[in-house]
């Protein structure tokens, strides 16, 4: 496969890139479903759970992509890219939206 | 960190932001007007979501301060500007995500129309939250002021 052309690593990295976004929106919704420290006691905290919410949906992202990458073929991986401009935003903005609501 | 540094810092994070999502729409648009792939619009999709990765970084490294100097009192005098400032960082994270995205899937498949679509789709994404984050952080800016 020449360079540009890899509908599977194309896939990946979109699988990939909205795992991020989806797994930091969903950790965040979980923290404030079973609470999460008052923002004025933010001093007291040892850990930062920011920090935490983004390593791990980065870790989540690299294991997305690294599992498309070598398990889907190349004529499923251009069905997929073919629907990413309908699946993206469906899985991103409900989730943004709702991290608008959820601060 | 003096506070001197934290304002500085905070300001060049929000100067790459901006720089950021100014070069991420130019091939926001170019992938929805033209055929193929402009080899310019590659270009500037590594750039502004380079820019905007390095504005991220910067507030990351510089939110341990915002929490530790200016949450606690902001809190006490704008409690909606705390809220809108967390949304502006779950935001961010997830357009950081996007547009990085968009590059590089515009880098390995951007030559297959799919792999354009798909690029388009994540930059635009990602510049659509990353404007919305910066509507967010002028807002909050304004709201955290000296006080006098």
């Amino acid at each position: 496969m020449s360079a540009g052309r890899s509908a599977r690593w194309g896939l990946a990295i979109t699988a990939g890139a909205c795992a991020i976004a989806v797994s930091y929106a969903l950790q965040r919704l979980g923290s404030a479903w079973t609470g999460e420290v008052h923002f004025t006691q933010v001093v007291q905290q040892a850990h930062i759970p920011y920090y935490w919410r983004c390593g791990l949906a980065a870790l989540h992202g690299a294991v997305v992509t690294a599992t498309v990458g070598l398990w889907v073929d190349h004529d499923r991986a251009v069905v997929a890219l073919r629907f990413a401009p309908v699946w993206v935003p469906l899985l991103v903005l409900p989730l943004a939206l709702a991290m608008v609501a959820v601060p | 960190m003096s506070a001197e540094v934290y304002a500085w810092v905070a300001r060049m994070h929000g100067i790459l932001a901006v720089l950021g999502l100014a070069a991420l729409l130019h091939p926001v648009v170019l992938l929805r007007t033209r055929a193929n792939l402009v080899p310019h619009a590659r270009l500037t999709a590594e750039l502004g979501a380079g820019l905007l990765l390095a504005a991220f970084a910067i507030g990351w490294w510089n939110y341990g301060a915002y929490r530790a100097n200016v949450k606690a009192p902001l809190w006490l005098v704008h409690p909606e500007a705390v809220l809108r400032f967390e949304t502006k960082e779950h935001l961010a994270a997830m357009a950081v995500a996007l547009a990085v995205g968009g590059a590089l899937v515009l880098r390995v498949s951007g030559r297959q129309p799919v792999g354009r679509e798909a690029a388009w789709i994540l930059l635009l994404c990602g510049w659509t939250l990353g404007v919305v984050t910066a509507l967010l952080g002028v807002y909050v800016g304004g709201m955290a002021h000296p006080g006098w």
